[in-house]
């Protein structure tokens, strides 16, 4: 009984996070892990957080462009469908995804603890070179050499800035980063023209996109291998130059698949390697340290959290038609106020200066006609300073 | 239109640097900083505490200011040979967090300041 209402609570915390942009799963566990919880309870709530958090950030990722850290990939496909009237479509895409890599995971978990600690080993000593051939790759999709040598300069500015940020004592830094980078820039270029989110259409869609889940579940697995730094979102952007799709629903089929993977071996990592790749995980680890027999009802709990969360998603994904009644000007000065004073509560006066920094550094890409993935550099640059 | 996107385009790169610059320039100026301060300062805080070493061990020991005190840790070196039980000392270093508690990185510690 104890577990269901800590699952519900859970359920409620994890919407909540998901819904409003710069409170992370993490944030809330650590919330959580500081009141007096015992530590079985702690587990189940923290575990349902995360599973709803997952779901729900596809939210305003999708109809505001407003970035996760994990799902950060998923910003730009989401948001074009929304502006061609298919969000609620991209929400449905997301859900199913989510809930298939998440099943598929579970099933391979047990595999995962015998495969992962030899896949690590042989990958371990060698990380930063694999980083660097992974950037290597990501820029040469760009195949003109003028281009080329523009993504370059872009990658390493925004590896410059991640350098800065992550050496700096500033709270939360992704937050102001990732929602200057994609969401401050992207309503900057927005004021040139005057639209609005249209109505949108039904969720119906082709399940043509199975591919993408296995492929996802994977590249999740393999992010669990990753040190450090926002490692789903590096994936889902390598995984983005092998996969090249036109089709923006399997993209975010990938990049949820990865995310749901990474969450779920994340188990498996922290009991194979040592290693907690996921901060709600090492929260509940300090509480109540975790065995194998803990897995099969933890994962069952996150499974449900994700179940209940993913027909909620659906529900309230029908309203999103609401926000046709604003125009996307007056919609995106909102979002932009709200991003603002967010960054300003959560990370202070140094957060507004990253915030700053890195919408004029997120404009550079369309404006010179390159993708927008190089300014994950960000994130990528440090990662391999940290694997050397 | 052309000229305006360039225009726009060079003042973003601009600020981009600029502000680059300027967060690297926040992250690596010390700041003069009580122990009480620096308990409540965020992860990664780049200070310069000024006070006197009690309970020095072999990996750690500790700066107070009379009673409110920061665990100390310097590299590789040992500590006992850094620096002797009450002897005042300037730590110029980084806040760091483990476990929900801070302790200070030290890069240079100078005694008798």
């Amino acid at each position: 009984m104890l577990a269901i209402i800590a699952i519900a609570v859970g359920i409620l915390l994890g919407v909540f996070s998901g819904l409003l942009p710069g409170i992370h799963s993490n944030t809330v566990a650590s919330v959580l892990a500081t009141l007096p919880i015992e530590p079985d309870a702690l587990a189940f709530l923290v575990v349902a957080v995360l599973g709803a958090h997952l779901l729900f950030q596809f939210l305003p990722s999708i109809f505001l462009s407003i970035p996760d850290d994990t799902v950060v990939a998923s910003v730009l496909p989401g948001h074009r469908l929304a502006l061609a009237g298919r969000g609620r479509e991209a929400v449905s895409v997301c859900a199913a995804s989510t809930l298939l890599a998440a099943g598929a995971s579970a099933l391979l978990l047990p595999v995962a603890l015998v495969v992962l600690p030899a896949v690590y080993a042989l990958i371990e000593p060698q990380m930063a070179l694999v980083l660097v051939a992974a950037s290597l790759f990501l820029l040469s999709s760009e195949r003109e050499g003028r281009k080329i040598a523009i993504a370059a300069c872009v990658f390493l500015l925004s590896g410059a800035l991640g350098i800065a940020t992550l050496r700096g004592a500033i709270n939360d830094p992704l937050f102001p980063a990732f929602s200057g980078l994609f969401a401050g820039s992207g309503i900057l270029l927005s004021f040139t023209s005057r639209t609005r989110l249209p109505a949108q259409k039904s969720e119906r869609t082709e399940m043509d996109f199975l591919p993408y889940v296995a492929a996802g579940v994977l590249f999740g697995m393999l992010s669990d291998l990753l040190p450090g730094i926002a490692a789903p979102a590096q994936i889902a952007i390598f995984a983005s130059a092998f996969f090249t799709t036109d089709d923006a629903r399997k993209f975010l089929a990938l990049v949820a698949s990865i995310a749901a993977s990474h969450t779920i071996f994340a188990f498996g990592s922290l009991l194979s390697i040592g290693k907690a790749r996921e901060g709600a995980l090492a929260i509940i680890n300090e509480a109540h340290p975790l065995g194998a027999g803990d897995l099969p009802v933890l994962i069952g709990a996150l499974l449900l959290s994700m179940g209940v969360s993913a027909f909620f998603l659906m529900k309230l994904s029908r309203h999103a038609g609401a926000l046709a009644a604003f125009d996307t000007r007056t919609l995106n000065l909102g979002v932009l106020a709200y991003l603002v004073s967010a960054v300003a509560v959560i990370s202070g006066a140094e957060g507004l200066l990253l915030f700053a920094t890195a919408t004029a550094l997120g404009l550079l890409p369309p404006l010179l006609g390159i993708r927008r993935t190089h300014v994950m550099g960000l994130i990528i640059v440090p990662s391999i300073l940290l694997a050397l | 239109m052309e000229m305006d996107e360039q225009k726009i385009t060079a003042a973003a790169a601009v600020f981009a640097v600029a502000g680059i610059a300027l967060l690297f320039l926040l992250s690596e100026t010390p700041r003069d900083s009580s122990v009480a301060e620096a308990l409540v300062a965020p992860a990664n805080s780049y200070l310069r505490i000024n006070g006197t070493a009690a309970n020095v061990t072999a990996d750690k020991f500790y700066i107070c200011q009379p009673k409110l005190c920061i665990s100390v840790k310097k590299g590789e070196i040992v500590s006992a040979q850094l620096v002797a039980e009450g002897s005042a000392i300037s730590a110029l270093g980084r806040v760091k967090e483990y476990k929900g508690s801070k302790y200070f990185e030290a890069e240079r510690i100078d005694i008798g300041q």
